[in-house]
Formats: structure tokens, C-alpha cells, sequence
């Protein structure tokens, strides 16, 4: 199947007083056309840097040091800012862990849902407006024109969300990343919130980056998986693939981690993880890994499919 | 239809009633009523000052000197001119001085922290060490400084008083700007690809304005003793220009034989900043409601 997006060799480094982050270590990712992926992996394992860095929202002191993104085949790191303005929003667009926290407290919702469709497309104002209305029901929001008259704090974190999702949505992007957009919310939302991000993308025809840390979330509503461990994917395939026969150490100890009905102590992965600022020699997983090799602790092991879509980055997986 | 409007209505009333919450807040401390009864005392005097006035402020109507008596119940000053029709027409420069010489700092102190804050580095650096250098110096001595090498008048009074204030409001600026741009609504605007001006103008502008403001108020107030102060040392407004400073420094040759020339623009000036400062502080609980002490 045809790439959307190529991540190619990506590197980002944060410098901080303490030292040089190295937050990505040289991520190589293709999204596919109209597919869903799921990025998973702990906390501070370089997802959302991942995700930031394919439309360059990457701030001081964070550094994207080299690497390529391929969007239909132009090099979207290689791109001006302002041409950059006309990829954010368009045709790649965000939605946030919290979505409270990322609307404007000083203007009404309706008025920045009407300005990303504006934004997306040439509309009138009425245009705009009856498309806000319309976008507003799409995300399963009843009485569109109170939403629309209020501001953000008015609404619950799911409505919130929702009108995120509907600013995410309303220019028909080619891939939408969502970055972690369940953890802020109730549990009893995630779902629904979760199945209105996968129908709308599929509805759209578009792509879908689902950051997240819960592996049952990624297994649920994604087509493959990407498993991200101190800034490298350690292993990439096909949902029933990475679950049923999962390669790397880590994602095999992810999985038997996860909690179960018949286990009474929950299994969990010796050692902590590594700090980014001088990381370990090699694997970035070695020092936790059970079967670990003298070469392990020497080199980091190259990026290798061991069957059709499914690839891992481990000496003996 | 109906639907609309009906909640069309419902938004105007619930404008309607976050105004009179305002009005609420403005009334229940008893310090900012005064402020504004005297703020709104000083507009309506500003507005019908030849109405209410009794004389010109430029006639001669009666003994030069005269104490207070019933037909100039201020008194007459050295010149034979009624001193309370005088002090009316100069509250229309006091108020004239205050905007003037605040909007002067409030939008290029506010546009110069916003730039300062939101691109940070270098432009931060040159920006705010220049205002540094304009706060190193007290703010009275750099307006006469100003005031002086342009030359005594109304204004460059007002100017001097207006560039002298752009630091403080700079540094307000670009304070709240930094902790405003951290935000993720903030983030989320740029992931929609919206332009730097866009974001500076429309998503921290609104969010950092509330203090801004407040400080405005209270700033109005300074502004007009700081004019009063130039005019005083006869750098402000010339005579025969009605403004409460320059009568004063008139006034004070004849304090002796005369202290009513020197007491009552001395009032009007006292009153004026003292109203415009328990306002801001009413303000600044209307627009930050946390701060409540």
C-alpha cells in the first residue's frame, strides 16, 4: 500500500542545563493512506516528540537534528514556516490530550471552530457557520448553537474534546494524530470518544496517529502498531501480529504486564528506564533485557522485518 | 429557527447579567463606589464644562485675589479670573492629558512585551534591556528630561508622560505573555498552522489585556499628577491654559496673601488621582476574581 508519511532517520535532542536529551534516536515510521496506527510506549519514551516533530511543532530547547518526513512526497522538514502553516491544520491535524487546556479561555468555541473552517476552506461566514453546526452534530454534539455560544470552560471535558475533535476533522486532513486523547477524560467516555475519532477517520478517508500508552485502546481501534522504547521503535506490525507473536523483549514484557484475571501478581519489567541524557551502550534495552548479549551492550541493533510487515529491532528476537 | 433564536437571546441575557455582576462588584466595596462616583463625577464635569461653568476661564469677572464670596465661591485668582470655572475647564485637560498619555504607553508598552515575550532570545534581550535602562532613571526626572529637550508645551507634556510609562507596561506585557504562550491552547494554535501575528494578536492578546487594564486606570491617575508636576515646573501647559499644575505654580507666588489659588487645584488634582486609583483596585476585582483579599 502507498505511504502517506515517511519518517526517515529522525533525530531530536533537547538541550537542557543537565545535557543533551536525546529524546529520538534515528525513528524510521510509514503511515499508510487511510490507515490507523498506534504509537504506544511508557511515559517520556518520545511519542508525542515523534508526533510534534512531523509538522516541526518542536520549540527551543527541543532540536530536530537531522532526519526526513515525507508527506506525499515533499520533505515537510525541509519546508518553510509559512508553507508549514499551510500543512498544520489542513492536511495534518492535532487533537490533544486535554482538550480544556487547549481551547482559548477568552473566545467562544464557536468562534475558533469557525475560524479552523475558514481557515480549511473559502466559506462565507453563514457558510462557516452552518459547516460549524453540522461538524458539531457529526462529533455527537446535540444543540450545536448553545456549544457554540459558549466558552471552554462551560463545557465538560468530553464536549470539549468532541469540538476539538470537530477543528481536527473540519478541513478533511489526511492524517489526524491524536495524542493520547482519552487520558484526560473519563473512563467511561474514552470509549465513545475513541470510536468517533476511528469513524470520522475512516468517514474522511483519513490517516490516524493514535499516541497513547494503553495497549488494549491501540489493539481495539488500530490497524498497526508501533512500539516506541527511549526514543527508538523497537517494533512495528500488524496488530494481530505484535500481539500474538510480539519479537522484542519489551513488548513481550509489555503484554505480560498487562493486568489479568489469573495472574495474582502483576508481572513487571526489571529496572527503570534509562536516562536519556547518557544512555546505555547498544540496546537501549540491554540492561533490563533477560537475553541479552555480549553484542547487545556493544552496538544498537539495526531495524529487520522477520516476516511481511512485521519488523523489530532486537539481535535475537 | 426558533432554536437560534432563542439562544441568541439567551447569550444577550447572560451578557446582561455579567454586567450587573460587574456593577454588582463595582458597588459592594465601598472604596471603588467612591472611585467611580468620583471618576463619573470628573467625565460628567469634563463633558458640560461650558455649561456648568459660571464664567470663561479666560474673563476678567472681579477683584484680582478675592477670597471665596457667593458669585465666585472659589475665590478669583491673581489675574481677576474665577477660579471654580477654571478648575471645570481643566478637568477636561486633566482627563485630555490621562488618555492621551496612557494609550501612548499602554499600546507601545503592550505591543513592545508581547514581541519580547512571544519570540523571546535576542529580541527579548535588546527589548527589555532598553526598557531597563528607561526604569533605571526615576520616571519623573526622565519626563522633565524629555519635556525639556522638546520644549515646554501641553504636548510634549503629554508625550514625555506617555514614553516614560512604556516600560512598565512592557514588562507587564511580556510577563503574562510568557506564561500565556506555554499554554496549550497555545500549541493548539500552532498545530492548526496559525501565524505568529495571528496567534500574538488574537489568542495572548485578549488572555494578557485584563491586568493590562487595570494598570491603565491606575496609570491615568499618575499620568495626571505627573502632568501636574511638569506644568508645575513650567514645562507642561503654558498659562493662560486652565490645567490644574499650571495654576498652581502660578499660585504659589501668592501663597501667602492668597493660599486659595494654591488649595483648591491642589484638591482637584488630589481628588482626580484618588479616584482613579480606587477604580483600578475596583477593576482589578471585577477582572481577576481570585484576587480577592
Amino acid at each position: 500500500m502507498e505511504a502517506l508519511l515517511q519518517i526517515q532517520d529522525l533525530f531530536v535532542n533537547f538541550y537542557t542545563y543537565r545535557g543533551v536529551v536525546k529524546a529520538i534516536n534515528g525513528i524510521r515510521l510509514n503511515i499508510r493512506k487511510s490507515e490507523s496506527i498506534g504509537l504506544v510506549g511508557e511515559t517520556g519514551c518520545g511519542k508525542s516528540v515523534t508526533a510534534r516533530s512531523i509538522v516541526k511543532l518542536i520549540d527551543r530547547p527541543g532540536v530536530i537534528e537531522s532526519g526526513h518526513v515525507f508527506f506525499e512526497g515533499k520533505d515537510l522538514l525541509a519546508l518553510s514556516e509559512a508553507e508549514l502553516r499551510k500543512v498544520r491544520g489542513k492536511q495534518i491535524s492535532f487533537i490533544f490530550q486535554e482538550p480544556k487546556k487547549a481551547l482559548d479561555p477568552t473566545s467562544k468555541v464557536g468562534h475558533q471552530l469557525i475560524e479552523a473552517i475558514q481557515k480549511a476552506q473559502p466559506v462565507s461566514k453563514q457558510g462557516s457557520k452552518d459547516m460549524g453546526s453540522d461538524i458539531l452534530n457529526q462529533v455527537g454534539l446535540a444543540d450545536p448553537h448553545r456549544i457554540m455560544n459558549s466558552y471552554s470552560f462551560e463545557l465538560s471535558g468530553g464536549m470539549a474534546q468532541r469540538v476539538m475533535i470537530g477543528m481536527a476533522i473540519c478541513g478533511k486532513p489526511k492524517l489526524i494524530i491524536a495524542d493520547e486523547p482519552t487520558s484526560a477524560l473519563d473512563v467511561s467516555i474514552q470509549a465513545q470518544i475513541i470510536r468517533l475519532i476511528g469513524n470520522l477517520t475512516t468517514q474522511y478517508g483519513s490517516s490516524l496517529l493514535l499516541i497513547t500508552h494503553d495497549l488494549g485502546l491501540a489493539a481495539e481501534n488500530c490497524d498497526r502498531i508501533a512500539v516506541m522504547y527511549a526514543g527508538n521503535i523497537v517494533e512495528v506490525g500488524a496488530v494481530e501480529k505484535v500481539f500474538s507473536q510480539p519479537c522484542h523483549p519489551y513488548t513481550i514484557g509489555l503484554l505480560k504486564a498487562l493486568p489479568s484475571l489469573e495472574a495474582d501478581r502483576l508481572f513487571s519489567i526489571p529496572g527503570t528506564v534509562p536516562d536519556l541524557i547518557c544512555p546505555p551502550p547498544g540496546c537501549h534495552f540491554s540492561p533490563r533485557c533477560s537475553g541479552k548479549t555480549d553484542q547487545c551492550s556493544k552496538e544498537s541493533p539495526p531495524f529487520k522485518e522477520i516476516s511481511e510487515g512485521h519488523g523489530v529491532a532486537c539481535f535475537c528476537p | 429557527m426558533l432554536q437560534i433564536l432563542e439562544t441568541n437571546l439567551q447569550s444577550h441575557r447572560a451578557l446582561i447579567d455579567r454586567w450587573k455582576f460587574y456593577w454588582y462588584i463595582l458597588w459592594k466595596s465601598k472604596s471603588s463606589a467612591l472611585g467611580f462616583t468620583i471618576i463619573a463625577l470628573l467625565l460628567f464635569i469634563a463633558v458640560f464644562a461650558p455649561y456648568l461653568a459660571p464664567y470663561k476661564p479666560d474673563d476678567y469677572v472681579g477683584l484680582r485675589m478675592a477670597g471665596p464670596t457667593l458669585d465666585h465661591f472659589l475665590g478669583i485668582d491673581h489675574l481677576g479670573r474665577d477660579l471654580f470655572s477654571r478648575l471645570i475647564h481643566g478637568s477636561r485637560i486633566s482627563i485630555q492629558i490621562g488618555v492621551l498619555a496612557v494609550s501612548i504607553s499602554l499600546f507601545m508598552g503592550t505591543l513592545l512585551g508581547l514581541v519580547a515575550g512571544f519570540f523571546g532570545g535576542n529580541t527579548d534581550n535588546i527589548i527589555m534591556r532598553a526598557m531597563d535602562v528607561m526604569m533605571a532613571l526615576p520616571y519623573i526626572l526622565l519626563a522633565i528630561l524629555i519635556a525639556t529637550v522638546l520644549g515646554p508645551s501641553l504636548e510634549n507634556a503629554i508625550l514625555a508622560l506617555g514614553v516614560v510609562r512604556i516600560p512598565r507596561f512592557a514588562r507587564l506585557a511580556r510577563g503574562n505573555t510568557l506564561y500565556v504562550k506555554e499554554l496549550q491552547f497555545i500549541e493548539a494554535s500552532h498545530s492548526v498552522g496559525a501565524s505568529s501575528l495571528r496567534i500574538i494578536l488574537k489568542d495572548i492578546l485578549p488572555n494578557i489585556i485584563g491586568p493590562i487594564i487595570v494598570y491603565a486606570t491606575l496609570s491615568l491617575g499618575e499620568a495626571i499628577l505627573g502632568s501636574a508636576t511638569l506644568s508645575f515646573l513650567g514645562l507642561g501647559a503654558q498659562p493662560p491654559i486652565p490645567e490644574w499644575g499650571a495654576m498652581l505654580n502660578e499660585a504659589q507666588r501668592f501663597i501667602r496673601i492668597a493660599p486659595h489659588l494654591s488649595i483648591f487645584p491642589g484638591i482637584a488634582i488630589l481628588m482626580t488621582v484618588l479616584g482613579f486609583n480606587l477604580l483600578g483596585d475596583g477593576i482589578r476585582d471585577i477582572l481577576d476574581p481570585k484576587s480577592k483579599r
